[in-house]
């Protein structure tokens, strides 16, 4: 089975089910006959490179692990009645053979991006729709290269490419004239660019600059249109019936769900001959809830359902139970204490841990080169000065491998087989036993990473940069949970304090930040109860903090992050030496002035029936 | 700037972060057909009776009731520690169906449909003399935010909905209520104000209820005929990019204030755009569209009226490519109907809405004028929301009831030349205690005082074939070897702000010369009139018999509504046009697939 599904939600950080976010496929959208397994085949003809005998980078990194075991069939020869792969092919093609200005280079690499989407969006409120939308789009990026692998317009600022919006139909001629005047237009940008470029490169000393691109084998893959077996009405309902469980929540101030349901046939085609069509579904629920507590503190918990095919979804019953349990614990969440201060060590469950390596090691294990101008600072939390050094404890293993779609029967959000670059993506050994070898790298190299892994991804169509895919971290030394929790306590007891820290959910953080707790409790020195606190953040952090995990546990769990593009962190319980955490302050409302209308009784009345 | 999307091209045009704002409006133009079969006058508009076309008698949508039950319990109930209470709530529920498809090439590009109501809360604090939303001077927020829109279940669930009205009007009663203490320390801190107006104005209520609308719309009928219009261009490989596109829209707006006003009124609007866009040889982009605006969907033009403007604005385009570029000119012009009407919309409509007056970061051109003269004496100016049509071509800035829920009243702005009012919302101005009708908004925004139907009328006509011959005798007086001719105008935009030039910028799209010594008129690109406010009124010598409506689009501080300019065509003496700023870039290397593949 296909579909590297979520792969594509995550584009928007804070409402991935807008509109037109995701979208179509061709055909067969919505058929009701159930998820059909799908076949298809991979084929890797390794032609020759165009331009002959480049010599890859000097590094070629030595431990990009095995080409994963292809799960994925494709057929290798194009399809003969996809009139949007035909037009953009024969577009390159004209584009790459006369697309010229008199005096000026030439394009000597070309990549086209289409992504043709069909979605459907409904959102719910206590047990009625606002709203329920289908959406279908088709866009397109064109990425234009002029000069050479080694110096090219790219890695300099304002050098972005150019878009359009292709015509829903399939009509070769209207298709292929989008796509010229969006050529012609990135053309243009790009031999400006490089002559920026090459002036700037002039007049600095810049040492040691790398290539600015890498070639890559051309692939040919052609995955069947995307399908899933989505039911727009029977979902209406089971919107309505989710969002009314509300009502019997009378302080729960607010919820909504919202839905998003997509399938995506994804279209890289480049010069080098690559010629990619990949399809991907997506099925997203979100359900959210907002309490205040008394002294006005908003509090709110979200339920967050992710699949590729109806089937991995779980039934609405128990959707309903998990609803009810996260309502009664945001009750019991805005009675509890508050504390103005920890500092000691912090026990983090599977799931915030992953947010944890996401804020501190997602972006920083990224080999991502400087742009051109960007100055010193750019990329100062970036990983690669440290290759070759400790980073975490000597037990810990990481690697990234995008191929699985699965994680003991979960699904992994981040996964993929090919990436925003035409490259297969691969295995990367990133830490081994505590020891940074590698970064997960895109096309664009670096001083020290060379060749891409396969992990140049972006979101939407904006130009790809490195990115993790599903990050596995282990420890070969984890404990047992009961035996990490006698490891708080102890740690705790150790250092003075009356009770230690766990977190057992947390918002996502942001870059190198770690987000906030929503449910954190004590758990005390002397008899090991646990008791909920409210209202804490986590000061800053950096990324040496991970060399003090005192230990980890041995079970593991997959944290899907929908934060900036899609990826997927399986990760053990950690236990942190020492965090700060503060009360957060901020101005809240005080409560209400008016009852609800689920506290007045003739509202209620009226609802009963 | 380019001009690949006249309709939309502007849009953003008033900055965040100055608070001087400026006005678009884009160009739906229409001509008058010259022979309408109809006995009326059809120089002046038509009103209609208020629900001259509906029974009065319908029932209120069940949705009133939810919003008047929830408003009352909010009016009896809400009050901070201190005893403070809203003194005044509207809720206004906008339902809004719309349907939008686009084609080129004879591909459908667009096809969106969306089905929303939503909510508008306006509560205020204090009193009418002095409330929350009462400008602050200095320093940031200076205007007060309303509610924006808040997303409202589709389905008439009484406990949804006022479950939201409820979470909303608690949460903007505490906003509101800091504000007006942060609104009094101000006006402690600060200098007298000029303007000691109310901030709100006492208007009558009014109950009125018609039945709400619904939007069926044959999409796929709608598609195939723009596929196949839109396919014309594909024989014109020079045009780099065009469109046909439809979109209608249905809406209902749902008003209950606490001071007792339920409206229940739909609105229904449709539209037609045909776009060509080129490039001349020298870079310049050049764009042209034309639209069709009807409040029903049978008024739209068939499929060969569509064509041919369609073919129209491609040859448009074409010729403009061929056309000499326009030289900085001064001298006298002609302004066709509707070029005029836009003039008139920009340069002076936007000058005489009433909150300008009052706001201290405004330039207050028109402020100290009432009972003086602006323009010549055989000009008269009014905005009309009541007048539907004007010979056959609906209005689109008709309404009944203002969004406040003010009653829209016709208001002389210019009495033979004498300025004799304000475009008033609630907000009163000094010598204006009162709204006339005009205070509107796109869902979402702050209402402000806005043109409707803006219509000028002149009692020194002649026919247009007249106009040039006089424009050419003005050409000789003065020596100049040309006038010009401005047929065709998309939009413009202009600053009304202190902190900006008072200036004001037209973008006319067709211009001729007309030559002084009688060679044919000759086409010319590149153009954008540009001048001071108050100096060109001075300059319009006579005018047109010939009276045509501009529908458009109107962006400004409360957002984009629908409007209708109404002018006669326009001698001036002296207009002064300046070389636009062209695009560098060349027309595409390679032809068009167009051409190859076929």
């Amino acid at each position: 089975v296909i579909a590297e599904t979520k792969r594509r939600l995550p584009r928007y950080r804070y409402r991935p089910t807008r509109p037109h976010l995701f979208l179509v496929t061709q055909g067969c959208w919505m058929d009701g006959s159930g998820d059909e397994p799908v076949n298809s085949t991979v084929s890797h003809p390794f032609r020759a490179m165009r331009g002959g005998a480049r010599t890859f980078g000097c590094i070629v990194l030595a431990l990009l692990c095995v080409f994963a075991p292809a799960t994925v069939t494709a057929d290798q020869k194009a399809p003969d009645d996809d009139v949007l792969l035909k037009a953009m092919v024969d577009e390159l093609n004209r584009s790459m053979a006369e697309l010229v200005l008199a005096d000026l280079p030439r394009p000597y690499f070309i990549q086209y991006r289409a992504s043709d989407r069909l979605s459907h969006t409904i959102d719910a409120t206590n047990g009625t729709l606002l709203g329920s939308n289908k959406a279908h789009t088709r866009t397109f990026a064109s990425r234009v290269r002029v000069g050479s692998y080694e110096l090219d317009n790219t890695n300099v600022g304002g050098s972005g490419g150019a878009r359009a919006t292709l015509p829903l139909d399939d009509d070769y001629i209207a298709i292929r004239h989008a796509i010229w005047q969006a050529t012609d237009q990135d053309y243009k940008n790009a031999v400006e660019t490089l002559t920026r470029k090459q002036a700037y490169l002039r007049e600095k000393n810049i040492e040691d600059r790398p290539e600015d691109f890498t070639p890559a084998e051309p692939l040919l893959v052609f995955e069947p249109p995307a399908k899933i077996a989505f039911d727009p009405k029977q979902w209406e309902d089971n919107a309505n019936l989710l969002s009314a469980r509300f009502i019997r929540f009378p302080d729960i101030q607010r919820s909504n769900l919202s839905l998003f349901a997509g399938t995506v046939n994804e279209y890289i085609v480049n010069s080098e001959g690559s010629r990619l069509r990949m399809a991907d579904t997506g099925l997203h629920i979100e359900i959210n809830a907002e309490i205040q507590a008394q002294e006005g503190m908003l509090l709110s918990d979200n339920l967050t359902y992710i699949a590729e095919r109806m089937s991995q979804l779980p039934p609405v019953e128990r959707m309903l139970a998990d609803i009810d349990e996260m309502c009664a614990r945001l009750m019991e969440l805005s009675k509890a204490p508050t504390l103005e201060h920890y500092t000691g060590p912090v026990l983090f469950d599977p799931i915030p841990a992953g947010k944890v390596f996401e804020a501190l090691l997602a972006e920083q294990v990224c080999a991502a080169p400087t742009p051109l101008g960007a100055g010193g600072s750019w990329g100062e939390d970036n990983l690669e000065k440290k290759l070759g050094r400790r980073i975490l404890p000597r037990s810990f293993q990481l690697y990234d491998d995008p191929i699985p779609d699965l994680y003991e029967g979960t699904l992994l959000a981040g996964h993929y087989a090919y990436d925003d670059e035409a490259v297969r993506a691969v295995r990367v050994s990133i830490v081994d036993d505590g020891i940074l070898e590698n970064l997960v790298a895109a096309r664009a190299p670096t001083r020290k990473v060379k060749q891409s892994t396969g992990h140049g991804r972006s979101a939407g169509l904006a130009d790809a940069r490195a990115r993790i895919g599903c990050l596995y971290i282990s420890d070969t030394d984890g404990l047992p949970a009961g035996e990490l929790r006698q490891l708080l306590i102890q740690t705790a007891r150790e250092e003075g304090l009356d009770f230690g820290l766990r977190v057992e959910s947390m918002w996502p953080g942001g870059f190198a930040a770690l987000g906030r707790p929503v449910y954190a409790y004590k758990v005390y020195v002397d008899d090991g109860r646990e008791e909920l606190v409210r209202g804490l953040e986590f000061l800053p952090v950096r990324t040496t903090i991970l060399k003090r995990i005192l230990a980890a546990g041995r079970e593991r769990q997959v944290y899907n992050s929908l934060s900036g593009g899609t990826s997927s962190i399986v990760s053990p319980a950690i236990l942190l030496e020492e965090l700060d955490l503060a009360k957060f302050e901020e101005e809240f409302d005080k409560l209400p002035i008016l009852k609800s209308p689920a506290l007045r009784p003739s509202e209620r009345a009226v609802h009963d029936n | 700037m380019t001009m690949i999307a006249p309709l939309v091209l502007l849009a953003p045009l008033f900055l965040p972060a100055s608070p001087p704002l400026r006005c678009a409006l884009f160009a739906q133009t229409m001509t008058i057909p010259r022979a309408t079969p109809s006995t009326d006058d059809h120089t002046k508009p038509s009103v209609p009776k208020r629900g001259e076309t509906q029974a009065q008698t319908v029932a209120p949508h069940p949705l009133m009731e939810y919003l008047a039950d929830e408003l009352t319990y909010s009016m009896e109930r809400l009050s901070d520690e201190d005893g403070t209470k809203p003194y005044y709530i509207n809720y206004t529920v906008y339902e809004e169906h719309t349907a939008a498809l686009s084609a080129t090439l004879g591909a459908l590009v667009e096809d969106r449909r969306s089905d929303e109501r939503n909510l508008n809360i306006d509560l205020r604090v204090g009193d009418y003399s002095l409330d929350n939303t009462h400008q602050m001077r200095g320093g940031g927020a200076s205007h007060a935010s309303g509610s924006g829109n808040i997303r409202l279940p589709l389905e008439d669930d009484p406990y949804a909905i006022k479950h939201t009205l409820w979470y909303h009007t608690d949460r903007l009663f505490k906003q509101n209520v800091k504000r007006l203490a942060q609104v009094k320390t101000n006006l402690k801190v600060k200098v007298d104000e000029e303007d000691k107006s109310d901030d709100f104005s006492r208007e009558e209520s009014h109950v009125y209820y018609e039945p709400p609308v619904t939007l069926a719309f044959d999409r796929k009928t709608w598609a195939d005929r723009l596929r196949k219009i839109s396919a014309v261009a594909r024989s014109y490989p020079l045009v780099y990019s065009s469109s046909v596109s439809v979109s209608a829209f249905a809406g209902t707006r749902f008003m209950v204030t606490s001071e007792h006003t339920r409206l229940q009124t739909p609105e229904r609007r449709y539209r037609m755009i045909v776009t060509a866009y080129a490039k001349a040889d020298d870079g310049m982009d050049l764009s042209q569209s034309f639209s069709f605006s009807a409040a029903r969907e049978e008024k739209l033009p068939g499929d060969a009226e569509i064509e041919e403007a369609f073919l129209s604005v491609i040859n448009q385009v074409l010729a403009l490519r061929e056309a000499p570029i326009a030289e900085p000119y001064i001298g006298p012009a002609v302004l066709r109907n509707r070029a005029s009407a836009v003039f008139f919309h920009e340069i002076f409509g936007h000058r005489i809405e009433g909150h300008r007056q009052k706001d201290v970061t405004e330039g207050h051109t028109f402020k100290k004028k009432i009972d003086k003269q602006v323009l010549p004496e055989f000009l008269d100016v009014y905005d009309d929301p009541l007048a539907s049509q004007l010979g056959d071509i609906d209005l689109r800035g008709q309404y009944h009831f203002d969004d406040e829920g003010v009653e829209a009243e016709r208001v002389t702005l210019v009495d033979r030349g004498i300025l004799k009012g304000f475009l008033m919302s609630r907000s009163p101005v000094e010598g204006f205690a009162c709204s006339n009708g005009h205070g509107r908004r796109q869902p979402g925004r702050a209402v402000a005082s806005r043109q409707a139907n803006l219509i000028v009328q002149s009692t020194n006509q002649v026919p247009f074939s007249e106009l040039k011959r006089i424009l050419v005798e003005e050409c000789q007086r003065q020596g100049k070897p040309y006038g010009l001719l401005f047929d065709d105008i998309s939009g413009g935009f202009t600053t009304t702000g202190r902190r900006g030039a008072q200036v004001f910028k037209v973008l006319p799209v067709v211009v001729y010369r007309v030559y002084a010594d009688g060679r044919p008129d000759e086409l010319i690109r590149g153009v954008d009139i540009v001048g001071t406010p108050l100096t060109c009124f001075e300059k319009i010598i006579r005018t047109g018999d010939d009276p045509a409506v501009f529908n458009g689009s109107c962006g400004s501080e409360s957002g984009w509504i629908p409007v209708s300019a109404v002018s006669p065509s326009m001698l001036v003496s002296t207009i002064e046009i300046e070389k636009r700023t062209r695009a560098q870039s060349r027309p595409p290397i390679l032809d068009p697939p167009i051409e190859e593949s076929q």
